[in-house]
């Protein structure tokens, strides 16, 4: 039964994505309230919103999974739309003030859309919506993420959400999405279903109701959101109860992208940071973060979690994920397999030199500092960003942190004792692994009989755990399995040191975790490795969390 | 003025991303390029170049488009633009936007 401690009132719709969280309320500014109207502007002004608003859209697609990109691709051309243009012109010509003008044209389209006898085509009447919002916030020189002032794990609660919303916020910062607008196929209920946290969509008048509330409870089973009179005792809320991590064999801990969502994940009791992306920092922005800004974001995460540890991950992109500020790079074939991750961070000296200065002036004060690279191949890789971060670190009287490789292609996985003295700690990447070990692409969806549960790619992962702990070398995992029970069951089993995962998943994997206890889950894991194929080896998990261990 | 009728093979007609990647190729034509879902209405005529105008069609799998180039070089640009509505627009027959997967953040 949902919490509903002190509930005053309740917004319904349709549940789109399960579970429940309770948290302070975000309502998305801007749409409660029609704006008032900018100063005169004419045409020019217009042309130049609709261009930058284009801008601003192509800059996210560098941010974006494929399917995402579409959308801000299509809300692109919507942006620079000569048919759009004209109908603003034309009510501009017959009198209505900009504002009305720009909603009124995009109303059209949208209405033209909705009365389309197909869903898909129907969501895309949002779509015009959000980019006529972002013309005008562009308009009054209020452009920017909507959910900028988003620093605490929040509901959020909009007319309608748009992917760029969504690329502009640390995914761990939304406990959930409510949304008045929208069906299943709608953005916010495909990326809460990415992020794996509840979504209520077609919530009518959830906005107006929420404009003067403070704290929510939201049911994305049951399709509501309701209000609470006072702040959620942690005891109370099932998502966010407080982790008491020493209960688990493992260190959990928390996959985040920025400071604020670090102190999130400590104050819900996550031992440490396994992965702090990176890109953020660097991606849909004009210019990459200073390195003074760096230091401001690495050193803010690090005391939130202090004493546990913060591991860095350094800039992760590839060919596929244009940067404007950065020349283009040669058109790659297979960009998956292109020059990318660490083997890209070491050629460009203007991303790797801030970075890498940032994080030595961090580490100088922040003791639990770590840093990793991506996609390591070889040894000589792990050489050369070691010298990075001595030069680095004599060059400001900064500190050399813990450098650890993320272990992401087979060559690596199966040699680590060629790293010895290079990597002090590995992190186990396991979307990209099983991509690479399975020749899959990690953007496309695949019969379940290619996943990471495949026999080969389990073998992989268990013969680089134990040969870390044969090297003495502290292990992780920070790909999407260790955020999942069979996943967690599995490596905990092999002998894992720790498991980070999206604070979402944290919950559900130390309950699975506390249940079945480290012995068990060895037997699950050893069941898991004998299997002939994925979905044997994903049952035997399965069926072992279901047995259960019959600790409380 | 040259036009030709295509049907959309594609799974999706001209839903998001095939819609793009058409209007992509109609806005690089010189030539003027004019778009209308016979299965529909047929004498509702919009730009190609228009993204919300080609959207709007409704255009789904299986419907009969006319697409009518009037310009220099509408015989390549009808050429072209039938090229990609014939190979699917970017699309197969089974990607469909129901079945798009959904990868999440690294």
């Amino acid at each position: 039964m949902g919490v509903n401690v002190g509930a005053r009132n309740a917004v319904a719709g349709t549940g789109v994505s399960a579970g429940e969280a309770s948290g302070p309320i975000y309502v998305v500014p801007g749409e409660a309230t029609p704006q008032a109207s900018p100063a005169p502007i004419g045409r020019d002004g217009l042309t130049a919103a609709l261009k930058a608003t284009a801008d601003r859209l192509e800059s996210l697609t560098s941010r974006a999974t494929a399917a995402t990109a579409a959308i801000l691709e299509a809300q692109r051309m919507m942006a620079i739309d000569p048919a759009l243009e004209s109908e603003i012109n034309r009510g501009l010509e017959s009198g209505k003030a900009m504002t009305d003008a720009v909603k009124a044209a995009a109303e059209m389209y949208a209405q033209k859309l909705e009365r389309l006898n197909d869903e898909y085509l129907r969501e895309r009447a949002s779509d015009v919506r959000q980019v006529a919002a972002m013309v005008l916030a562009e308009l009054s020189h209020d452009a920017g993420p909507r959910l900028r002032n988003l620093t605490y794990p929040s509901i959020v609660v909009a007319q309608s959400i748009s992917p760029a919303d969504t690329l502009s916020v640390d995914p761990a910062l939304v406990l959930g999405i409510v949304t008045e607008t929208g069906g299943r196929t709608s953005h916010a209920a495909i990326v809460a279903r990415e992020l794996g946290i509840p979504a209520v969509v077609g919530a009518a008048g959830a906005v107006a109701a929420a404009h003067s509330e403070r704290w929510g409870h939201i049911d994305g089973g049951r399709g509501e959101l309701s209000f609470l009179a006072a702040e959620p005792a942690a005891a109370q809320t099932p998502a966010r109860k407080w982790l008491n991590v020493r209960r688990t064999p493992v260190r959990l801990m928390a996959n985040v992208s920025s400071a604020p969502a670090a102190r999130a994940a400590a104050e819900m009791g996550a031992a440490g940071v396994g992965l702090f992306r990176t890109e953020m920092l660097f991606l849909g922005r004009d210019q990459p973060m200073s390195e003074d800004e760096q230091v401001a974001v690495y050193a803010a995460a690090c005391a939130a979690m202090a004493p546990h540890p913060v591991v860095v991950r350094c800039l992760d992109i590839g060919s596929d994920k244009p940067v404007p500020y950065l020349p283009a790079a040669e058109g790659e074939p297979n960009p998956a397999l292109g020059r990318r991750g660490l083997r890209l961070w070491l050629v460009r000296d203007e991303l790797n030199g801030p970075q890498a200065r940032a994080l030595v002036r961090v580490a100088r004060d922040h003791a639990n500092l770590e840093v990793m690279f991506p996609m390591v191949g070889a040894p000589e890789e792990m050489a050369r960003a070691r010298a990075s971060f001595d030069t680095a670190a004599s060059s400001t009287g900064g500190a050399v942190p813990r450098l650890g490789m993320m272990v992401e292609l087979p060559a690596a996985a199966l040699a680590l004792d060629a790293f010895q003295g290079l990597a002090e700690f590995i992190s186990l990447g396991t979307n990209d692994l099983t991509q690479y070990s399975l020749g899959i692409d990690r953007e496309l969806a695949w019969e379940p009989y290619l996943s990471e549960f495949s026999p080969g790619v389990l073998r992989i992962i268990e013969i680089a755990v134990t040969e870390a702990r044969k090297l003495d070398l502290e292990s992780a995992v920070c790909g999407e399995l260790a955020g999942t029970p069979e996943g967690a069951v599995f490596l905990t089993g092999i002998g894992i040191d720790a498991l980070s995962m999206a604070p979402a998943a944290m919950p559900a994997v130390l309950d699975t975790l506390v249940n079945l206890g480290a012995p068990l889950c060895r037997l699950a894991a050893h069941a898991a490795l004998s299997a002939r194929d994925a979905r044997s080896a994903k049952d035997a998990l399965t069926r072992a969390i279901a047995a259960g261990g019959g600790a409380g | 003025m040259t036009s030709r009728v295509f049907t959309l093979r594609n799974a999706s007609g001209l839903h998001a991303r095939p819609a793009t990647v058409l209007v992509q190729a109609a806005a690089r034509l010189k030539a003027a390029v004019r778009i209308a879902n016979l299965d529909r209405d047929p004498l509702d005529e919009v730009d190609g170049k228009s993204i919300l105008s080609v959207l709007t069609l409704g255009a789904s799998h299986g419907h009969r488009i006319r697409v009518s180039v009037d310009g220099e070089g509408e015989e390549s640009g009808i050429g072209e633009l039938a090229r990609l509505i014939e190979a699917g627009l970017g699309e197969g027959a089974a990607d469909s936007p129901a079945t798009q997967p959904t990868r999440p953040f690294r």
